[in-house]
């Protein structure tokens, strides 16, 4: 029984510095494999090295053709909105684009209220008229006014369309009216002479005013005259 | 050329290096794979995958312990990976075909290389590998537990079990040669 021993520990002797050669053929295979590998690894870089350099490409112009598009399209933008009069489909106005819209109207039928009154003022009170002009005055104050209501209406239930030229507004309703923001307003002064059915319209209030002048200064010297006459008739009358 | 160059050239994934280390530590490694696979074939494969590793991860070798002893490690964790991918059912061993003394004649033990690494192929899976990790190579039954994701009974367990198939394997193998010289 001396001899006996555990048999873990005998084959750790046993088996104590011993070596077993493997056949050639695992090292070929080895070869082999570390070349498949430094193949995939060369391929990886080339994909890698022109991936990215595709990607960076695809990228710079992607963005150059996004930029350039956008400025194309300002610039195409600006130019149509400064040449061309091009008709969009229509766009309904907001509550307070219409509000602009009849301000701007508004002001614009106040002008023409100012030449009126300018006409009504200078023109009518210092000179005498038929019953005919006066009847033909009325109309055309009626006309006026009506008008006036007229654009009101349309610009509130009216639809805008922009313009390039000069940044017209354009409305569409019953009548199209247009709306110029660069109009100028021309007040017309006119003098109507009863007597010889002449009719003087110009924009300079000064030849206005020397007409009345001279007709206010020819109506005193026929009225001296005759209130004179009329004096001597009463003097007459009395002897 | 010395082991330091030697390893700095793999480093540099010189195939004239690679093939020196190969040629210089194949040997040991290959008697290593044979003590925790089943054969020849399965250890020339786990040869391969190991070397392969070790090219691989040369560059993170920093010159501390001992060079074979890392190589010897990468080789056996591969053979454990190998056995967890295809992890087989345990063989059910008959408890009472078993002896509980694990002690044999030491003269039984004087057999030929191959026939010594037949008998540890032929130990079921995790048999062998307990066996070859705690008695061939030293690693603890805490080690061996963590290694092979078992407890640590278990470890002791297939150890003590591995033991006893291996005397029952010598038994025959010397009661039959006593018979083959008697008839003789």
């Amino acid at each position: 029984m001396k001899n006996r021993e555990d048999i873990g520990a005998l084959f750790e002797a046993r088996l104590q510095d011993k070596s077993k050669s493997p056949r050639l053929e695992v090292w070929e295979k080895i070869n082999e494999t570390l070349d498949a590998e430094t193949k995939r690894k060369k391929r990886l870089f080339f994909w890698w090295f022109f991936g990215s350099i595709a990607t960076i490409t695809i990228l710079l112009l992607t963005t150059l053709t996004v930029t350039n598009t956008s400025l194309f399209n300002a610039s195409e933008n600006d130019s149509e909105e400064e040449l061309n009069i091009q008709k969009e489909s229509p766009i309904d106005i907001t509550s307070e684009e219409a509000t602009e819209s009849s301000q701007m109207l508004d002001e614009n039928s106040t002008n023409n209220n100012e030449s009126n009154i300018m006409f009504t003022s200078e023109g009518i009170e210092d000179t005498e008229y038929s019953k005919e002009d006066q009847a033909a005055i009325k109309e055309e104050k009626n006309n006026n006014t009506a008008n006036e209501k007229k654009r009101t209406k349309i610009v509130s239930h009216g639809s805008k369309t922009t313009t390039d030229e000069a940044n017209k507004l354009h409305f569409e309703g019953e009548h199209e009216i247009i709306f110029d923001d660069g109009y100028e307003v021309e007040t017309n002064y006119s003098y109507y002479n009863s007597e010889t059915n002449e009719t003087i319209v110009t924009s300079d209030k000064k030849v206005i005013d020397s007409l009345i002048a001279a007709s206010k200064a020819e109506a005193k010297k026929s009225e001296i005259p005759d209130t004179n006459t009329d004096s001597e008739k009463r003097k007459d009358s009395l002897n | 050329m010395t082991l330091n160059e030697l390893i700095k050239n793999c480093k540099k994934n010189n195939r004239e290096a690679q093939s020196e280390l190969f040629r210089r530590y194949k040997d040991a490694l290959f008697l290593v794979s044979l003590k925790y696979c089943r054969n020849v074939v399965e250890a020339e494969d786990n040869l391969h995958d190991a070397f392969i590793t070790i090219f691989q991860k040369i560059k993170t070798y920093k010159n501390k312990g001992s060079f074979e002893g890392w190589m010897k490690r990468i080789t056996i964790y591969k053979a454990i990976d190998s056995y967890k991918a295809n992890r087989h059912i345990p063989i059910e061993i008959k408890n009472d075909l078993l002896e509980d003394d694990t002690t044999v004649l030491s003269k039984w033990v004087d057999l030929p290389l191959d026939a010594l690494l037949g008998l540890i192929q032929e130990l079921p899976d995790q048999y062998r590998l307990v066996f070859s990790l705690y008695q061939l190579d030293g690693f603890s039954h805490k080690e061996v537990a963590a290694m092979l994701q078992i407890s640590e009974g278990t470890s002791k367990s297939n150890y003590h079990r591995a033991k006893q198939l291996l005397r029952t394997r010598i038994t025959d193998i010397n009661s039959t040669s006593q018979i083959k010289a008697t008839e003789k």
